[in-house]
This record gives C-alpha cells, structure tokens and sequence, in this order.
C-alpha cells in the first residue's frame, strides 16, 4: 500500500502498490475527504468513474471489478514460435482521483501494473518466488514470466546463463522453448541491471559476461522430458496469470447419458392400424451425452503437486488436439470436475483429477 | 443440444446452465385494439461473469455512475445459429444472484417509439397557410400534393333558433313570373326530413338538373310534369335562413300541377328533377314583392363559398410527419392504403403561434419637393403588399385579407426666409417685453387613398387637413435655419382585402410653400394578432392539429381499416394487414398435424378455453361523444354468449364522427333586415360569427362539382365492421382456443407468419396462431384460436 498526504487540504490518499493483482482487492481509501471520485484510467481514456461518499471523512473505492473486466483479450493464445512475447495477462492502469475537503480540492493520479491473478491473502504466496516447470518436449512449450522495467533474463543451459534477453518495460512475458538449450535442466535467471560485455560478446554465450555488483536471482527451474509422448497435455492460466503446461496421464473414460425429453404422438395418422393400434411405435426420445476422462500426473513434488492444482480451478484449460493440416496446433477447451483433493506429506505423490470434454453433439426430434 | 448466442450491444454475453431464453411471439390479430403488444423474452438470468459485468458497464454497483440501466440496449439472439430475435431491445431489471435481463422484439421498437404522449400537434413543422375569413377550397391534387389546404365544408353550427313570435306585413307589387330550368347534369342536397340542414353543393349526376330559388312569403311555384328522386335528392325542400328543411317533398314524388307556397320564414326552395323521367325540366316563379333586404339573405350556405373553414391535413401528410419526427413508417397497402390517403382532418383549433402572427409589412415614401401623387418603396420584410421590396412604385397593392394596424409618418418643411410675418403680440416678462411674430399659412398634409377591389375608395389624413379657418400658427422663434418643419402621422386600424390598392398623395389648399420639402416618410403595417388566429394571419398547421396520442391516430387508422400490425418489422416500419388476409389464407395454412407433442393419451388438446379475454356480448368501436353530431355511426360486434359480460368499449375513437360536409365550428350571426317593408330577421354578412370548437373530426376528400375539394363523411363503423370484421366475428361465436405444445424448429419460429392459418388433423380445423413460447429445447407452447 502507498500513502499519498496534500498539507493544504489535509486529505490522505492510501492506494495500492505498483504491482497488483485484479483479483485481490484494489482498495483507495480517501481519509480526510468530503467526497472522492475515483477514474480508471487506459491508454488515456477514463473507463469508469466510481462516486465515494465518505463516512466520518473516509471512504473507501474497491476497484478489483473494474480492473478485471478491462482484461478482454484473456486466453491462452500464444504464438509459441516466437521467443518473447509480451503476455496480454498484465497492463498498466492509471487511476486518477479528485478529493475535496471543505473548500480544497486535491487530485492526485497512480499507475499499477495490473494482474489478471490472485494472490493468498495469507500473504507467503510469493508471486516472485522460484518456480519449478516441466518441459514435454514432444508438445509445443512456453513459459511466462514477471519481469522488471530495465532488468535482463538469463537462460541457463544447466545452471550457467548462456544467453540473454533486455528487458525495457515492466510486464508478464511468454518466452517461447527455443530459449531453453539441451541440457537436462534450465535455470533462468533475473539480472537486474544493464548486462555489460567484457572481453567477449554475447553472440556465442554468456561464458564471459561482466560481473558486476548488482543482484542475479534464480526465478525458474524447467526440467526437460524428452520422453514422454502419450497422454493428455493440458494447458491452463494459473493463479498469477501464466501460462502453464502438463502432460497427464490418461485413465478409464466414464460416458453419461441423460434424457432431453421422451414423448409420443397422438396423430393417428402416423401410425400403420393394419394390425391394430400400435402406440408404442409412436415413442420418440432425445438424448444427451457427456464424457469424463480422469488423468493423472504420477509421483510429482509439493512444488509440482501446487503447480498442477491450479488445473482444476483455473478458468480456462484447454486441451491439445494435435497440429491441422497448417501444422498449426489446436487447442480444445475443456471443463474440470470440481471435486476436492488431498495433498499429503509424502515427497512424491500422485496427482489426480476428472476432465470432463465438450458435450457431444448427439441428433434429437 | 443447444447453443444459443446472445449479444447486447453487439457483444457476446456469458451464459449458463440457468440462462434459460424463453420467447413468447404474439399475434395482435384478436386482441383488443387498445393493446397490442410486442414479443418479448421471459425473464433472462445471465451470470454474474466479469465479463458480463464489464459489458453493463458493472451497473451491479451502488457507486458506480454507469447509465446502462436506464438506458435499452441492442439485443441480438441466436439458438443453433439462427436469429430469432434480430431488432430486440434489452433492458436491464435488477441485478441479483445474476442479471436479470428482458428482451422485446418485433413490434416493440417501431411501436415503444409511437407510444408516450406525443401528440399530433407536437409533431412539429413549419407549415402554415395564409388564412381570411373566405378561403377557396383546392381542387382534391392540389390538396393532396401539399398535404394540408383549404378543403370545402359547412362550417355553421346548428342551433336552436327560437326567434320568437312575428307578426309581417308585406306590401304587394306587380306580381311577376319567371321560368327557372334546371342546371342540367347535377343533383343537390335537399335534406330527408324536416330540421337537416342541407348542403348546397350541386353533385354532377347525369339525367337529373337542379335549381336553387330564393323563396320568401307571399311567393309560390308552380311544378308541373316533374318527378323527383328519394334520399337525399327530393323533388322539392323549403329552407330557411339557416338551411334547415322546413317542409319536404316524399321520396320519388311525381307532381302534376302543384303550386307549392313559401312558409312565412322560408328563404329557399331547392329542387331536383329527374329531366328524364319528367315532361318539364322548368318550375313557374310567382313574385309579388320586391326582394328581401339584405339581398344576401342565406347567402353563406354552400361550401363553394369557403366560408369561415379553416384548413384541413390529410392523413397521409401526419403518417409522412409522424415518421419524419419519430422515424417510425405505417405502411398498409391496397384498398386500404386509398383510404386511408383519402382521408383529411380538418382543424378545429385556431390557435395562433409565432409565426403566424408576426405578419408586417415596411415601406418608406421617397423624399418629393413637388405636390401631388408620391412615390414609394417596400422595404425589408413583407406580409402585406404584393410589391416586391426595392422597387419604387406609386401605389401599394394589398395581398391578403387581413386588419392592420397602420402607422404612416412624414417629414416636411418649407423656407420662410422671403416670408414676412401675419402679425406680432407683445408678451410681458417681469418688467421687460418681447415681440412675437406669427407666420400663418396652409400646413401640408397627405391623402391616403385605399381604392377597394369593389371600387369604393376610402380616404384617410395624415396630418391635419387645413380647413379654411384652421391656419396652421407658427411662431418666428421655431424657424430652425429659416425653415419651418413639421412631422405629420396618421395611425389607425383598418381592414384590408386582397387587391386592395393603397395611394397617398402630398396636398396643400393653396399650392405649393416656397422650396417644400417632404422626407423621412415611412409607412409601418402590422396585421392584427392574437392568441387566435385571424383574418390574415397565417393558419399553423401542425400546431393545430387535434390533441391525440399518436399512438392512438395510428390505432385509429387500424381499426376503421380492419387491419392490424405484424409483428415482423422492418426496422422501423410497422405493416398493417387486413383481418380478412387470415381467412384468405385458408388454401396455404401450414399442416402442424405430425409436430404437435400430445398432452394426453389421446387426440384432445392440451387445454382448451372458450373465451377470448377482453371481449363481451356487444363490443362498440364508437366515436368520441360530441352533442353536435345527429347522426349514429358507431359499431358493434355481437358475441352471442351469455356467460360473457353485457357490453363494452372495445376502442372510443379519438375523433368524432361528421354528420354530412357539416363541421360546427361557427354560429351564423343574425340580423335585422327588411322584406316587403316588413322586418325580418336574416343572416348577417358583416358580423363576425361566434367560433365554438368541436372535437375532432375526420373525413374523406372529394371532389365536388366545380372540381374542389371537399369533405364528406362516410365512416359508419357499423358498416365497416360488416364488411371488414365479418370472419372475425363469426370466429368470435363460438370461441374455442388450444393450447399444445409443437416441435417448431427454429428456423419455422424465426419464419414464423400470423397471417398464415395452422391446420390440425387431431382436430380437423383450421387455426389461427395467437401465441408461441418457444424454449430452447424445441418445443414450443401455441396457443390457437379456431378459425373455421
């Protein structure tokens, strides 16, 4: 929370960090004020204005809402051939306020770098903190990350960066698998600060960069499976707004069948009267039809075992369904059964959840 | 399976498994006229999404300032890809544990545009005609082309006129006799019993000639060999001063020799004779006293004249207006479309706004330096004068009717340098004295001169006329550089008549002052004005037009046409179609027989009532009550069921029905005059006549004898009703409406027409749709009425 005081009018504005998240709660609180109103601000164009009244002076505006409903460009659409694209999970919001108190008026104005996320309130879900992902080589691959204004990425071959990538502006980035070398593993790494050539330059690797006195801290683990071809491989927008990858294996299919609706006909005219009236020939049903495929991913971390429980309540998953006749992949939207799970305190563990595909077009009368 | 799209303003809405979209299509075919509806949506619940949210711009919040929702929102929805509703309006009712969302289609958004309290005189325009107290009806082409004008009526009111007991005396002269023949190829009203006032506009029919005689006492005719028709063509009426039938012949009378003598307060004789049923085409004319005093006795009968009417609009010209201001179209077609084309509404109101009475005119009168006739010019704006402004001209031409108030002003002065004063006075001033000269001699004055179009000239002064002991006293001490000047003016009411000519003329008694000069002449005319229109003043159209919801005109038009509206608009343009289409349809009905979805276990439907709502054993469509109108004209359709209530009002017209061409706005004014040395009472002509506003009314235009407009009334619902509401009625005998549910695709719910009957093998009848809610999982509920 940030803290902005006006000495002529006495009005304190408290208003939230320059990195929030949409679906937190994004508070201004006006202390000191008679009234307030409050402007979200995009691209310069105010997108809404929310009136505060005051009680005993101070009031207070929870913009969460408004924020999410400016993301309109959510999914998972990535162009996975291009190495770095800026994520459409994030922007900069402006929010522009107007205080008055008694005769004085104060306006005063704020950018945060907005989130399409969450995170826990109990405040140790630390969007920063190092991440732990797992590369299925055989699928299409990208991974996002959250990166300061004027920093560097650098992408470990192993541990050792071997290459890197500038940073200017502040934002959720989607970095594409070409990054990543072929070693077993990758670390990434945020450098923060210009990164400076020595001897060498950067168009081998990063073998001989100048190391200054500025902070270069692991943000991402990506180990690499070059194996595994069979299952379903999901795709999904976890909790802070990144893109995220996995390849399930597949268990025994349930197909349910529900009656639309069952009913006969009473025109007599379609029924043969040669051998009697046959009323049961006169019988006509609908039907619908939804399949549930349970998947599992085996033996996984703690860390891998939070990193895939985001599966089964992120908004949108979506399922890979091969290459078109473009080589392009396809990617189908599914559903998750909502259900509750169970971590233990075991190492390694597996973890299980029910897919639920679309509803299966099926002919009705 | 279903998938179904709705957009609000052209976006995409988030659905789920409670977001149930079930549409009800009505037909307005049996519903009480006063209250047609729209298709709408049952209560749409969408989740409460971010999405959605953001598209209702988050009206879900107390403090947030979005309008969404009081505002209607474009609605679009598809099921399986079809477009049910295409033009829909979507209103925003509350938002709870979801939105709560309600569409309406079809006739909802060309006819929520008619409703509210727009009026017919708040449509708005510019247009106005120039109105005086006798206005000349247009041919019907011009009228229509235009849209509103003068079309021709009888004005007058018809009053009890209890003149009380005379006693006459008339004085005899020679007795002289005249021959009148008929004008051949016409008829002319002669009333159909004692106490109709008649309207005396020859109708062009061939075969037939008529004659109307100024008929007063101690005159009488002789008919002979003459045979005259029934109805409203009699052989003979007697009229008085009014026009009012004061004896009749019976309907197709044949006379041989009869002598038929005038009552003592009988004015006209009016005859019809059939030339070829007849062996005379002539009536014999005794006269024994000298002609009635003012001749004009009875003489503002007849709308040729164009007395006192006030001008009329076609109801085509409001359509037109009512879609030009609230973009919304009307559209019937064929017979139905003539009608209503020929159809006008003469203005009953008179009210004057700013246009019509800021009528003036300008013109200064240019410098002279000699006596006699002067010149001038129009200036500036102009109302009044035919001249166009800039042009120097010797006399000003009126070119309307019209009171002015008239302003006229001048400058003149002449040098007295070479004068010598008449005489001096010695006046004291506290001890001292002082001599004063007087200079004496004839002041200048101008003749106004207005030569009327009948050729009597008035003449007006402005300035002082110098009569030969009124010298004009001018003192020595008011020489301004030796030169006295004066400033003469005339000011004054005066009525003009079109064609009018208006001179002025510069004049002295004696000739010409030394080195006069006349300048800064200037003549101001205003035409009288008030909140009510007079003579001269231009009449407002639109503003006076009758105070009807136009919702209400429109419903009017329906009904009197037997249509109604579908309920599939193109865009804003709602199509009237005849009841009769339905029964027409008969040989094209669609046959449901194998999509009904049986109730029961057996052929029956699954409900069925016998009653239509809102209708009663007689249900009137009756004119607005108006005490001036004689004549009944209303209608009724009959239901013979006896469960049902007695009687209502189906739809009360907002106009009044017209007894004939007579529109009473107007009480003739009466005079003294004289007959035969005898005093009478008789119209008079110079009298205003007292105006009284009646409702609203309506009637058809015609042409009449001499090719002008005018108005005649033949609107009898009862008859419209017979011939326009015939199956409708019998339908309505013996009611038997279904209710069952049919598998309807959505491309049959979206082809939907109420024009085409349903045929039922279960039932063996035909059946028209009134209703149809259509949920998503293809079955729709209909309800049907029997039609045959």
């Amino acid at each position: 929370m940030r803290t902005i005081t006006d000495q002529t009018s006495g009005i304190t504005i408290n208003y939230p960090d320059s990195l929030a998240f949409a679906f937190n709660p994004f508070l201004v609180e006006g202390i000191g004020i008679d009234t307030m109103s409050v402007a979200i601000v995009v691209d310069g164009q105010i997108k809404y204005i929310v009136d505060v009244q005051p009680f005993g002076n101070t009031g207070y505006a929870d913009l969460q809402e408004y924020l999410q409903g400016l993301f309109t460009d959510i999914g998972n659409d990535i162009d996975y051939t291009e190495p770095m694209s800026e994520s459409t999970h994030g922007m900069n919001v402006t929010i522009s306020i107007t205080a008055a108190s008694g005769e004085n008026e104060f306006g005063t104005s704020f950018t945060s770098y907005v989130v399409w996320g969450a995170v826990k309130p109990d405040g140790r879900d630390d969007f920063g903190r190092i991440r732990h992902l797992m590369w299925f080589k055989n699928y299409p691959f990208a991974f996002s990350l959250y990166c300061e204004a004027d920093t560097a990425i650098l992408f470990g071959n192993g541990a050792a960066p071997s290459s890197a990538q500038e940073i200017t502006d502040e934002g959720i980035y989607n970095f594409a698998a070409s990054n990543l070398g072929d070693a077993k593993y990758s670390i990434i790494y945020e450098y923060a600060g210009q990164l400076q050539q020595a001897t060498f330059d950067n168009t081998f690797d990063l073998t001989f960069y100048l190391a200054q006195n500025v902070e270069q801290r692991p943000l991402l683990r990506i180990d690499a499976d070059d194996c595994a071809d069979e299952g379903i491989y999901l795709r999904w927008v976890d909790r802070h707004g990144y893109i995220a990858h996995w390849l399930f294996k597949v268990g025994d299919e349930q197909r349910q069948i529900a009656a639309v609706r069952e009913f006969s006909r009473n025109a007599y005219t379609n029924y043969d009267t040669h051998y009697g009236w046959q009323r049961g020939s006169g019988r006509r049903q609908s039907m619908s039809r939804n399949d549930i495929v349970p998947l599992c991913a085996p033996l996984v971390t703690k860390e891998q075992f939070d990193y895939l429980q985001d599966v089964t309540s992120s908004p949108i998953v979506e399922m890979y369904a091969g290459k078109d006749e473009n080589d392009n992949d396809r990617w189908v939207g599914v559903g998750v059964q909502p259900a509750t799970y169970t971590k233990n305190r075991d190492e390694l563990q597996d973890f299980v959840f029910n897919l639920i595909t679309p509803e299966t077009p099926i002919q009705s009368l | 399976m279903t998938y179904e799209q709705l957009y609000i303003d052209g976006v995409l809405m988030d659905t789920d498994e409670k977001t149930s979209i079930l549409l009800e299509l009505k037909s307005n075919l049996f519903a009480d006229i006063s209250k047609m509806v729209s298709n709408h949506t049952y209560t749409v619940k969408l989740p409460k999404t971010v999405h959605n949210m953001t598209v209702l711009g988050h009206a879900d919040r107390p403090a947030n300032t979005s309008v969404w929702p009081y505002t209607f929102h474009s609605a679009r929805f598809f099921r399986n890809g079809v477009e049910l509703i295409k033009d829909g309006r979507a209103t925003l009712l509350s938002a709870a544990d979801s939105l709560d969302i309600a569409i309406v289609w079809g006739l909802a958004s060309p006819f929520e545009k008619l409703k509210g309290d727009i009026r017919l005189n708040q449509l708005g325009g510019g247009e106005s005609i120039p109105w005086s107290t006798v206005n000349t009806p247009d041919t019907p082409s011009a009228f229509f082309a235009r849209g509103y004008g003068y079309v021709g009526y009888t004005p007058w009111i018809n009053d009890k006129t209890d003149e009380g007991w005379k006693g006459m005396d008339v004085t005899h002269t020679q007795d002289t006799v005249t021959a009148y023949h008929v004008n051949q190829g016409y008829t002319i009203d002669t009333g159909e019993k004692v106490g109709d006032i008649v309207n005396l506009n020859p109708e062009a029919k061939a075969g037939w000639g008529y004659l109307v005689l100024p008929f007063h006492l101690t005159s009488f005719v002789i008919m002979n060999h003459v045979v005259g028709g029934d109805g409203n063509n009699r052989l003979w009426s007697i009229l008085d001063a009014y026009d009012r039938v004061l004896q009749i012949s019976s309907a197709s009378t044949s006379l041989q020799s009869t002598l038929l003598s005038a009552p003592a307060n009988a004015a006209k004789l009016v005859i019809n004779i059939n030339v070829v049923a007849s062996q005379q085409d002539y009536v014999t004319m005794h006269r024994s006293v000298d002609d009635m005093t003012p001749a004009s006795f009875g003489g503002q009968a007849g709308t040729s004249g164009g007395k006192y009417i006030h001008p009329s609009v076609s109801a085509k010209f409001v359509l037109e207006k009512i879609a030009s201001k609230l973009g919304v179209t009307c559209q019937w077609s064929g017979d139905e479309e003539t009608f209503i084309n020929s159809l006008a509404i003469p203005l009953i109101k008179k009210k004057a706004n700013s246009s019509s009475a800021a009528l003036s005119a300008n013109a200064v009168i240019n410098p002279a330096t000699d006596m006699g006739g002067l010149t001038m010019q129009v200036v500036g704006s102009n109302d009044i004068f035919v001249e166009t402004p800039g042009t120097t001209v010797n006399q000003l031409t009126v070119a309307r009717d019209c009171g002015v108030s008239l302003d006229v002003q001048a400058t003149w002065s002449w040098d007295a340098s070479d004068a010598v004063s008449h005489s001096s006075t010695e006046a004291k001033y506290g001890g001292s004295s002082r001599t004063m000269y007087q200079f004496i001699y004839f002041a200048n004055y101008i003749e106004m001169t207005i030569t009327r179009i009948s050729g009597d000239d008035e003449v007006y002064i402005i300035g002082k006329q110098s009569a030969p002991s009124a010298h004009q006293v001018d003192q020595y001490s008011e020489l301004l550089n030796n030169r006295f000047q004066h400033t003469i003016a005339g000011y004054g009411h005066i009525d003009l008549h079109a064609g009018d000519k208006i001179e002025f003329e510069l004049k002295n008694k004696n000739g010409k002052l030394q080195d006069m000069r006349l300048s800064d002449g200037q003549i101001n005319a205003i035409v009288d004005s008030s909140d009510d229109v007079l003579k001269g003043n231009n009449f407002p159209i639109v503003d006076n037009l009758p105070d009807i919801k136009v919702a209400d005109f429109i419903k009017f038009l329906s009904a009197i046409t037997g249509t109604w509206p579908l309920q599939k608009a193109d865009g804003d343009t709602i199509t009237f179609v005849p009841i009769a289409t339905l029964w027409a349809n008969i040989p094209n009905a669609v046959d449901w027989t194998r999509k009904v979805i049986p109730a029961h276990d057996s052929d029956k439907p699954k409900e069925l009532d016998y009653k239509m709502d809102g209708w009663a054993q007689q249900n009137w469509y009756r004119w607005a009550d108006d005490d001036t109108v004689i004549g009944d004209y209303d209608g009724h359709i009959d239901i013979d069921d006896e469960t049902l209530d007695k009687s209502r009002d189906i739809f009360v017209f907002p106009f009044a029905a017209t007894d004939g061409r007579n529109i009473p706005t107007y009480t003739r004014p009466i005079a003294a005059g004289t007959f035969g040395g005898s005093n009478v009472m008789s119209e008079a002509t110079t009298e205003e006549p007292d105006y009284n506003e009646c409702k609203p009314r309506i009637a058809a235009v015609r042409a009449d004898a001499n090719g002008k407009a005018e108005l005649f009334f033949d609107i009898n619902m009862q008859t419209i009703l017979a011939e326009k509401y015939a199956h409708m009625a019998s339908a309505m005998q013996d009611v038997r409406i279904i209710k069952d549910d049919v598998r309807l695709s959505n491309i049959e719910i979206l082809n939907f027409d109420e024009r085409t009957p349903v045929y039922l093998a279960q039932h063996a009848s035909y059946f028209a749709v009134l209703e149809i809610k259509a949920a998503a999982n293809g079955s729709a509920e209909v309800t049907m009425l029997k039609i045959k």
